[in-house]
């Protein structure tokens, strides 16, 4: 059942409930054993060894050892953010919590299903808000259902693992040709490693009207959670995936680095909507890129306020005529935070269109930097896109920068590009402090219209659960 | 003066014994030496400020040729009786200078560096290649401190107001040009100045030029630097500009010949409310690559700056803009701005734009906007409306994109010069394209 969404006092009375810190809310960790994992650091045998447990045919191993023959021989990335802080040789590359994953949330263990329980997951799907549920816990999906209307109508949504065994038609036809294993040292570790994640594949015509959700959470200290989805939308179809990721604060770093390919047909939609909120000793380094065919729409809305350091710059590469790419983006960078994200769009079709909204917020020393691609190869002409970046500043020892690429071999276009870097306008603030509101509250609501433009377009849940987390993150912003 | 061949010690020694230069003058140019010699060539493809420049198609031996007179006079360079002082330079030497006796008599210097070394010696010891633009920044920053050719010394002091526009000219009859401007305008003293720089068309040659322009506190100055370097000139070039407290500056760049030329364009604003504005205009065509590199560096409260480049390319031409907003820590109250508008008319025609924010102050004002497009149909459709040809048109509106930058320029001979390269480079490519853009 939807939450009523006029019921304005139940809402505040839940935002004051959720005014603590990260630490109660997300950051705490369950003390279990795990089923099994591997030893630390990365080997072939490390990746055999994935490959085995998962019981995985010749050809998918073989993918993992190419992924992993790249990844040992590319040097590290010199721009962006800080990766100096990476030990590739102290992290857990897998690990195992549950033996297998359950259909019936009354089977995952219960201490991994208070977990989610205490991050609202099953609620939501219970209140039937979503079309499906997967549920993450470190390297293994634990729990994952569909509701039988879309299972009739021949949707998949399976973990990884499963359609390799049970579609490797559809896997091998995908699996790494929208980001290939040599695309960048990240997306070849993901290629060795991977573990978990979705794989959906929605048929021709077919609307998925309600949305898909997964639940990303990492548990286990210093273990890299590295999970490959693959979205196949059919012609003329529809999808709304949601993914939401947490992990509890240890004094050791995690590494998250996901690899999304998406494959969206002749007139399909795809919305990829990613409420990023790791704890700030993640690093997420996530290669996400979908691959638009004619008169279909790419949509991604990505809102990332987690992590020690976010680079992360989802992608549409538009194929044919009447491709349309688009990127909302959120970024909010408090202490010790670095958020480098940003989009790519490659016209590589006459008559394609995209369009970056990004809005950053920076505060108490956190730095975030819009980092973009707007690329038209030759030939491509009528293309017309445009880029708009805001950044907020909250106090003096933010920073924030931002950097788009414009490339464009073709004159019959139209690309745009503007950005604006400022603080909370005194003004602003002083009207609003006229009006009887504290500084507090007249600074949380310059930013929660700041972002306005972006949350409108998340599912209300989400909405919700987003301005729920600025505020998290602007608690105690004044003074 | 015989001719120098080679980046080497021998011909730095022999340059700067041929200028008769103080000790302190080749001890800097042998330190500069040392250094360049030990740094490799910008990695072009690692290197973000290097990354879209192929530095590969410039044969850096071949153009190992120092410039030094050939010959040649001012006469080849048309005069300016429209400027209220001229210098001209050829290959490196100053063969002709003329100064309105009003102004010299009020210490105004136009000159070269070297004339002026007995007169104004610690002026240019304190200002040459100290703290506007450093040696050491880079390869062709060291190159240019060891090989640098007889440049332009101008001075305005204190409080002194020249009115009307000085004009400078240097022009490359082949080999390697490293052409120095020191443009020193004192305390709340004004300046209008104008470079330009060119080549015959069948000149094969490099230019590695620096200009640098220290405005004083509350100091005016209106600079612009013209290239229209022949189809067969290299150039990798640097302009800064160091701004005082409350200075005020506009430096214009028109960069519109050669085969590939690189320049990095900045201004340092170092004094509390100063203010500066960067503009410039580029046409690349017929296998050019133009590449502009821009910095507004905020090092200090209070500042304002104001960039707006254009670009138009045309068939086969390849435009790059890099600009980047710098605001330091301590520049609160920062107010920048940044615009790249390019115009793409030509078949195979190529830009990129990289407007860049790096902002490390909170209380500040700072936006950018760069855009691509295509001559605009609607309005090419208006002005036919009212009886102009399609041509004609299309014509107009190219010479109306640039007209905001060019009409900045301070001398009105070389405006018109402006205006008639660009409807050169216009007609061009019209006639390439049956009549039409």
């Amino acid at each position: 059942m939807a939450r009523p969404v006029n019921a304005e006092t139940d809402q505040h009375d839940e935002l004051r409930a959720l005014r603590g810190d990260y630490a109660e809310k997300y950051g705490f960790h369950d003390d279990r054993v795990n089923v099994f994992e591997t030893k630390r650091g990365l080997t072939e045998d490390i990746v055999r060894e994935i490959s085995a447990i998962k019981d995985e045919p010749a050809w998918m191993l073989e993918k993992r050892l190419e992924g992993l023959r790249h990844f040992l021989a590319t040097p590290m990335p010199n721009w962006g953010g800080d990766l100096t802080g990476i030990n590739f040789d102290e992290i857990t590359y897998y690990v195992k919590a549950s033996a297998q994953a359950e259909t019936a949330w009354e089977d995952v263990p219960d201490d991994i299903k208070r977990t989610f329980d205490r991050l609202g997951v099953p609620e939501a799907e219970r209140s039937a808000l979503l079309g499906g549920v997967g549920a993450q816990y470190d390297s293994e999906v634990v729990y994952h259902s569909l509701k039988a209307q879309w299972e009739e109508q021949g949707v998949l949504f399976l973990s990884p693992e499963e359609a390799v065994q049970n579609h490797p038609d559809l896997v091998q036809e995908h699996f790494g040709k929208i980001i290939p294993y040599a695309d960048n040292k990240f997306a070849a570790l993901n290629t060795a490693v991977w573990s978990g994640g979705s794989f959906i594949y929605v048929p021709p015509g077919v609307h998925v009207d309600i949305p898909l959700q997964a639940y990303f959470r990492i548990n286990t200290a210093n273990a890299g959670q590295f999970e490959r989805t693959l979205i196949i939308a059919d012609e003329g179809s529809f999808v709304h995936y949601v993914e939401g990721c947490t992990a509890p604060i240890y004094s050791k770093d995690s590494l998250h680095s996901a690899v999304v390919e998406i494959v969206v047909k002749r007139g399909a939609r795809v919305r990829y909507s990613t409420i990023q909120n790791w704890s700030n000793n993640v690093y997420n380094l996530v290669t996400k890129r979908a691959v638009a065919y004619a008169d279909a729409t790419m949509e991604w809305v990505d809102a990332n306020l987690g992590s020690k350091l976010t680079m992360k710059y989802p992608a549409v590469v538009m194929l044919e005529p009447g491709a349309h790419g688009e990127v909302l983006s959120i970024a909010f960078a408090g202490a010790g935070q670095h958020q480098d994200a940003g989009s790519k769009m490659v016209h590589a079709a006459p008559n394609t269109t995209s369009r970056i909204i990004s809005k950053s917020i920076s505060k108490d020393g956190g730095r975030s930097t819009y980092r973009g691609l707007c690329k038209v190869y030759p030939g491509c002409t009528g293309v017309k896109a445009n880029v708009v970046c805001d950044a907020l500043l909250l106090d003096d020892k933010a920073r924030s920068d931002t950097y788009p690429y414009m490339e464009v071999e073709e004159k019959q276009v139209d690309i745009g590009h503007e950005a604006s870097v400022s603080r909370v306008g005194e003004e602003q603030l002083f009207y609003l402090m006229s009006r009887g509101l504290d500084e507090d509250a007249a600074i949380g609501m310059i930013v929660n219209g700041f972002i306005e433009p972006i949350v409108k377009e998340l599912p209300m849940e989400y909405a919700v659960e987003m301005n729920r987390l600025i505020e998290l993150q602007m608690e105690g912003s004044v003074g | 003066m015989s001719s120098l061949h080679g980046f080497t010690r021998d011909s730095v020694v022999a340059l700067s014994a041929a200028l008769a230069e103080p000790d302190w003058l080749l001890a800097k140019r042998l330190e500069a030496f040392t250094a360049f010699e030990q740094t490799p060539y910008p990695d072009t493809r690692s290197d973000e400020d290097w990354r879209r420049c192929d530095l590969r198609r410039i044969d850096f031996d071949a153009l190992a040729d120092i410039a030094t007179p050939n010959g040649a006079t001012a006469s080849a360079v048309t005069a300016a009786d429209d400027a209220v002082g001229t210098a001209t330079f050829v290959d490196g030497t100053l063969v002709g200078s003329r100064l309105n006796a009003e102004l010299a008599a009020q210490g105004v210097v136009l000159t070269s560096l070297h004339q002026a070394l007995p007169s104004h010696g610690e002026l240019i010891r304190t200002h040459f290649m100290t703290h506007c633009v450093q040696p050491g920044e880079g390869k062709f920053t060291l190159l240019h401190a060891a090989f640098f050719n007889q440049g332009l010394f101008c001075y305005v002091p204190r409080g002194v107001q020249v009115d009307g526009a000085l004009l400078a000219q240097v022009e490359l009859g082949g080999g390697s040009l490293l052409h120095h401007s020191l443009i020193i305008v004192d305390d709340g003293a004004r300046l209008s100045l104008v470079e330009e720089y060119r080549s015959a068309a069948d000149v094969t040659g490099l230019s590695v030029p620096i200009t640098e322009i220290i405005a004083g506190r509350d100091a005016q100055v209106v600079y612009a630097g013209v290239q229209e370097w022949g189809p067969k000139v290299y150039e990798v070039g640097v302009k800064r500009v160091l701004a005082g407290p409350g200075a005020q500056v506009s430096l214009c760049t028109g960069n519109l010949g050669g085969k590939l030329s690189k320049e990095f364009i900045g201004a340092a604003l170092a004094g509390s409310g100063s203010s500066v504005d960067l503009l410039g205009i580029s046409f690349p065509a017929a296998g050019q690559h133009l590449d502009q590199t821009t910095v507004q560096d905020h090092r200090v409260a209070n500042c304002h700056s104001n960039l707006r480049f254009l670009g138009a390319v045309g068939d086969k031409g390849r435009s790059v803009f890099r600009g980047v907003i710098s605001v330091h820590p301590e520049a609160q109250q920062t107010d920048a701005y940044q615009k790249n508008e390019n115009l793409l008319l030509g078949d195979k025609a190529r830009a990129d734009s990289m407007p860049v924010l790096e902002i490390l102050a909170d209380d500040v004002k700072c936006s950018h906007g760069a855009s691509l497009s295509h001559l605009d149909n609607e309005i090419v459709f208006y002005l036919m409306s009212r009886g102009l040809p399609r041509g004609e048109a299309q014509r107009m509106m190219v010479a109306g994109f640039f007209e905001p930058v060019i009409e900045q320029v301070p001398v009105e001979s070389v405006r018109a010069r402006l205006q008639h390269a660009v409807a050169q480079r216009i007609d061009n490519l019209a006639a390439s394209h049956g009549g039409l853009l």
